[in-house]
């Protein structure tokens, strides 16, 4: 099943118990509790049921993770499911009540499940779409009704010219707090008062022929919907139930809502107008619903009164109005608590949750050992198939649990797959399943790795390293002096700073290298024979590891020379062919504006250190290229800021990454240079944000909208 | 078309037009609705200028925190618009008959009917 509708499902599934909860509570004590409160308490579910955020562990999750088992399972093994799916899971996917029906019925010829779990894997794997397609559906229609309805209500609108009302409402408004104008019409078709637009109210009446005392309410009451977005809260609603509307209780929900409504809104009147006064302004009420117009539609419109049971109701309330005890509004708070705390304890099926699964989960190791005990090898081969196809679909969960379910032998082709394939996603995963089993074979991956100088794939293995295994690694990463590992492992080991000591050394011992042969270096800068270097190029033989630094104020270009047993023998000027090749790539770019080219190589910045590549004015149409990536190192960041803005107060597109399991850390965009940023002179910079980066490798272009204007300054 | 303004809104386009400058300001409007006898609230006036706005008679050109609003009908033209919409409803379109019942009815003083007299003339010399 996809993972966004699990998502929605378990969301939709917490939501709903927070409805009932809510709808049991509100038989106890409606009178009692404030009805502000009533109405605004509805938002925590709104929330609960529109966004996917909670934390980590929570109810659902786990109950989510045992159904997901229970979908897996059942697929190769029906008697398995029935016992693995308690009756009491709560789940209203249609695509896991269709595996329990299938699952229990009792073993089928195997030729005719077949076909049958290929159509449940299609249908599990498009229902998404399905429940897209109606959401989205249900949500136009909604917003047409509702523009229908506008156009209806503006056909017949005419603003009402009586400076004298229009006075009045004007005061009433100030009084409200109101600060913008309120438009004011009349329509004999509009069937109760009503407020209509989001952010230029106008409240249409039936008839401009209205008494002053009815008038003073009706504008007070609707200026009250305006003045707390009740458009808003409505429409969030419609959203929330067009997302949902395979849940019914969403639908209860949406009634209690219009209900609590305008009882919230009624109070909040009746607090300004004082309680002497509820009998009159139940009476208005009465009146406003005495003339009932011919259009029932009044979705989104912020009506008076909605029908005539609830008016019923909310007449009974008014009566009954009182302010609140302060012991009623202690009570309301810790209710306010309990239902916060109850929205994100509940929480929503998290992916994160999902991909730590096989860790937590006692249910899937017992399973997994089952699988690997019995071993019949048929089995397997049902969940490599599965495994294959969440591979292909690239659904991470679904291949861990797949994969979790594999023998060790079936694991291993996988992984050598997942390997050859340069797929570092689906390994790490594959690695952290294995990581608890403890599979020996992880050894060999991690010296297959080492040899291939596979440092990403090395760098997850280390994961599911003790110490001394790392230790040992390190031992021999030193020996061989293989700098990418050997940062790896002391950042494994926590000992970074050991690694820093040890790249010093070695910087002096390169440097004090190069000073042999007459290359010199002052700060950033190197000078041969007394000139400042342009270019700088030092290959090492075996192409592990090259240093390259331009420096456009430097004349001379050059190169270091070496012997094959990586020994600098000496210093050569590079010829102007050698120079072309260093840049080709470069010129493959060219096009009528040859975008400026900024290569990036450094070998370290520290952490929080910020790098200046260079200050260019840029203008409006510029192109910006950012292709950087740092081999090791958790997040960074690329950008531009104003000159004196050496603190980074403000940054201007700028890209900032954080490391993501198992994938290189990467800065890759490009922008086109443009309003609302002001054109002018902008710094380009590099930052460290987290810890140490190093190896950072790759460019930045930036192609002038007008060539001419061109005026980088300095790249280095 | 031009169309047909409520009485408060003619009330502040007669201001608007009487006002010798090109551009007029919020306060001048104010001012003038309170000298005609007719003060209102501020927000009541945004509304009526906001409705005016939409029917085509004024534009708005906000600078910095004040707007400054310009006709875009001026008096004549409204006038005429009415009167030939007047006349297509009470004469059917005879301007004779309006001009009658203004003699007729004693509608007009004498310096007026002179007046009106040599415009007659002035437009059959032109023809």
């Amino acid at each position: 099943m996809n993972t966004v509708l699990k998502i929605f499902l378990s969301m939709s599934f917490s939501g709903g118990l927070l409805i009932a909860l809510l709808l049991l509570g509100k038989r106890f004590l409606q009178d009692r509790i404030s009805r502000q409160w009533q109405y605004y308490v509805w938002l925590i579910v709104l929330l609960r049921l529109l966004l996917p955020f909670g934390p980590e562990t929570n109810l659902l999750g786990k109950t989510y993770q045992a159904v997901d088992r229970a979908i897996i399972q059942t697929d190769p093994l029906p008697r398995q499911a029935s016992l693995n799916t308690p009756g009491g899971v709560p789940d209203s996917a249609a695509g896991l009540e269709q595996d329990n029906e299938t699952a229990n019925r009792p073993a089928e010829d195997l030729t005719t499940v077949r076909p049958l779990q290929e159509i449940r894997s299609v249908l599990a794997n498009h229902i998404w779409l399905i429940w897209l397609a109606a959401a989205l559906g249900m949500l136009i229609r909604k917003v047409t009704v509702y523009q229908g309805f506008l156009r209806y209500l503006n056909a017949g609108l005419v603003p009402i010219a009586d400076i004298g009302i229009l006075d009045r409402l004007s005061v009433i408004a100030e009084q409200a707090g109101i600060r913008k104008p309120v438009e004011l019409c009349s329509n004999p078709l509009a069937s109760s008062p009503l407020l209509i637009g989001f952010f230029h109210p106008c409240i249409v009446l039936p008839s401009a022929d209205i008494s002053e005392k009815d008038f003073w309410y009706i504008a007070l009451h609707e200026l009250t919907h305006y003045k707390r977005r009740d458009m808003f809260y409505k429409w969030l609603v419609q959203v929330a139930v067009c997302l949902h509307w395979f849940n019914p209780l969403v639908y209860f929900m949406s009634r209690e809502i219009t209900k609590a409504c305008e009882f919230s809104c009624d109070e909040a009147v009746l607090a300004k107008v004082g309680c002497e006064n509820a009998q009159d302004y139940g009476k208005t009420l009465l009146d406003a619903m005495a003339a009932v117009g011919k259009y029932r539609e009044n979705l989104g419109a912020v009506t008076l009164s909605e029908n005539k049971q609830l008016l019923k109701e909310r007449l009974g309330a008014i009566m009954n109005f009182k302010r609140k005890s302060t012991a009623i509004r202690l009570l309301t708070g810790v209710l306010t608590l309990c239902v916060i705390f109850g929205a994100s304890f509940i929480g929503v099926y998290s992916t994160a949750a999902a991909s730590n699964q096989a860790t937590d989960e006692p249910l899937a190791s017992e399973w997994s050992k089952n699988a690997t005990q019995e071993g019949t090898g048929t089995h397997s081969k049902d969940y490599s198939s599965q495994a294959q196809r969440y591979y292909e679909a690239g659904s991470l969960p679904l291949f861990e649990i797949a994969f979790s379910q594999l023998d060790e032998n079936a694991q291993r082709e996988w992984l050598e797959k997942l390997y050859t394939n340069n797929d570092i996603s689906f390994f790490s995963v594959a690695v952290q399943v294995l990581e608890e089993s403890g599979a020996l074979f992880l050894d060999d991956f991690a010296e297959k790795a080492y040899l291939d100088e596979e440092i990403a794939f090395f760098s997850t293995l280390t994961d599911c390293m003790d110490e001394t295994e790392l230790e040992d690694w390190l031992d021999r990463a030193l020996k061989d002096g293989d700098w990418a590992f050997q940062s790896v492992l002391f950042d494994a080991l926590d000992r970074g700073d050991e690694f820093d000591e040890l790249e010093e050394e070695q910087e002096k011992a390169q440097l004090a290298k190069y000073q042999a042969v007459g290359v010199t270096m002052e700060g950033k800068n190197y000078y041969y024979q007394g000139q400042l270097v342009n270019i700088f190029l030092d290959i090492r033989p075996d192409k592990s590891f090259y240093t390259l630094d331009t420096n456009p104020a430097g004349t001379v270009n050059i190169k270091i020379m070496r012997d094959t047993d990586n020994e600098i023998t000496g210093v050569a000027y590079m010829t102007e062919a050698e120079v072309a090749e260093l840049f080709e790539d470069e010129e493959e770019l060219d096009d009528e504006n040859s975008p400026e080219i900024i290569p990036v190589n450094l070998k370290k910045v520290a952490k929080k250190q910020v790098i200046w590549l260079g200050e260019y004015t840029l203008s409006k149409g510029d192109r910006i290229w950012y292709d950087v990536s740092a081999k090791t190192g958790k997040g960074m960041q690329i950008g531009f800021a104003k000159s004196g803005d050496k603190r980074l107060k403000t940054t201007y597109y700028s890209v900032k990454n954080l490391r993501q399991k198992g994938e290189p850390l990467k800065c890759t965009a490009n922008f086109t240079f443009g309003p609302p940023v002001k054109p002018g002179k902008y710094k380009l910079f590099l930052r460290a944000t987290n810890n140490t980066l190093r190896n950072i490798k790759g460019s930045i272009s930036i192609a002038l909208e007008d060539a001419s204007l061109f005026s980088a300054q300095s790249c280095g | 078309m031009i169309q047909k303004l409520s009485d408060a809104e003619l009330e502040i386009m007669k201001i608007v037009w009487g006002n010798p400058e090109e551009v007029t300001l919020f306060a001048y409007i104010m001012d003038g609705l309170a000298a005609r006898g007719r003060p209102c609230q501020k927000n009541t006036l945004i509304v009526l200028l906001s409705r005016l706005i939409n029917k085509g008679f004024l534009s708005a050109k906000k600078i910095g925190r004040r707007n400054e609003y310009t006709t875009l009908v001026s008096e004549t033209e409204y006038q005429t618009a009415q009167t030939k919409n007047f006349l297509d409803k009470i004469y059917e379109g005879s301007a004779k008959g309006l001009v009658s019942n203004l003699i007729m009815g004693d509608l007009l003083a004498d310096e007026e009917y002179e007046e009106l007299k040599r415009l007659l003339e002035k437009g059959k010399e032109k023809q």
